[in-house]
């Protein structure tokens, strides 16, 4: 089930609050979003039910909920409600329309997290930030990632942006300049095909028309494969820990890694020093 | 107060289920059910009953409304048309 005529009006940050006669007043979306769950698990209890061997079963087709409530707006214009209480009068109706959606018309409207090419908040852009009000324009026309904010500003004038959004052109400007700039998210070990250890670094702008180049703790390695959010690159025999630096056509940004296991996979290592793997050897020739 | 989910399932559990093992029978297809609820909001979502008390107070709270469409499926159908999305 999913609501199909509800307002989206940004992110439930906040917790409840409580008026005065002691009602709580709940953010719109983080009480849609309860709903919607509630909703979810009446719908499996059906589904199982039908699985208990009943020919004839009922499935829940659609329904609308009417809310007798007030609502309230929050100073960052974030809307709430609260529902009425004994004895209130004047509270408004809230109808509320629920449908029953196929998998398909899901991922169809569903906004792929996966697909966002830059999943960053517009807070990791450093920086002079947007305040509170300039992040809540930008939810209120659906940017809350980097990548959404450059769909949103890509080809466009900025002078045209700020009229419309009412943030200040350098400002949009300077952000822009910053999203297009490497970063890193996160990394990890991932192992190839012959189990050699490889680091798989995540983030942003990390390939340009060219592949970048890749140095951990100063030695040049090979960038395996290479994408805008993902390099894959293999370090060399000797890497155990230390500095990477991923440099993007002359803009470089730096990231800590650490190979688990690295002494172990060092010793046995085919292209270790011959001291290295005489030491690693030597334990499992003295085991009987 | 219910929570909205057992609310739902406590009606639907309520509905007719006869049914024949063979030959043409007329059946209920569907049923709407339109209900005045007393509703609360909480942080799990919804809570609701039937209104409570038939003589007038000077504590009643306001009558939300609940419609529920439900529609009478053969058994299985369901798991064929996830299948098939």
């Amino acid at each position: 089930m999913t609501p199909y005529d509800r307002n989206r009006v940004g992110p439930a940050r906040r917790q409840p609050t409580t008026a005065a006669h002691g009602a709580r007043a709940f953010p719109v979306e983080e009480f849609v979003q309860a709903l919607t769950a509630q909703l979810d698990r009446a719908q499996d209890a059906l589904a199982l039910k039908a699985r208990t061997g009943r020919p004839l079963t009922f499935a829940l087709k659609d329904l609308s909920v009417d809310l007798q409530v007030f609502w309230d707006a929050r100073p960052d214009g974030q809307l709430t409600l609260r529902h009425a209480g004994p004895n209130e009068t004047g509270a408004s109706t809230v109808h509320l329309s629920f449908t029953t959606i196929t998998r398909s018309m899901v991922e169809e409207n569903t906004y792929a997290l996966a697909m966002d090419e830059d999943p960053r908040a517009l807070d990791e852009l450093g920086g002079q930030k947007f305040d509170d009000e300039e992040r809540r324009r930008l939810e209120l026309v659906g940017v809350r990632t980097v990548g959404q904010f450059r769909r949103l500003t890509e080809g466009t004038n900025p002078k045209q942006m700020e009229a419309y959004l009412g943030i200040p052109v350098n400002k949009l400007q300077a952000a822009l300049e910053r999203s297009a700039r490497p970063a890193i998210s996160s990394q990890e070990v991932v192992r190839d095909p012959r189990g050699r250890s490889m680091l798989l670094i995540r983030g942003a702008n990390l390939m340009g028309a060219e592949k970048p180049s890749v140095r951990m703790v100063g030695d040049p390695v090979e960038v395996v494969d290479a994408s805008p959010h993902a390099l894959l690159v293999r370090p060399l025999s000797h890497h155990a820990e230390g500095h990477f630096e991923v440099d993007v056509e002359g803009e470089s940004v730096q990231g800590f890694f650490e190979l688990p296991g690295s002494r172990a996979r060092f010793g046995s290592s085919d292209d270790a020093p011959a001291t290295q793997r005489e030491r690693a050897s030597s334990p499992k020739e003295a085991t009987p | 107060m219910r929570d909205f989910a057992d609310f739902i399932l406590g009606l639907e559990a309520d509905l007719p289920v006869e049914h024949r093992e063979r030959g043409v029978a007329v059946g209920v297809t569907g049923v709407e059910l339109v209900l005045p609820v007393e509703t609360r909001l909480g942080p799990s979502g919804l809570e609701l009953t039937a209104p409570r008390g038939r003589m007038r107070t000077g504590f009643d709270v306001a009558h939300g409304r609940v419609r529920l469409n439900f529609e009478r499926r053969l058994a299985g159908e369901r798991d064929r048309a996830g299948a098939s999305e």
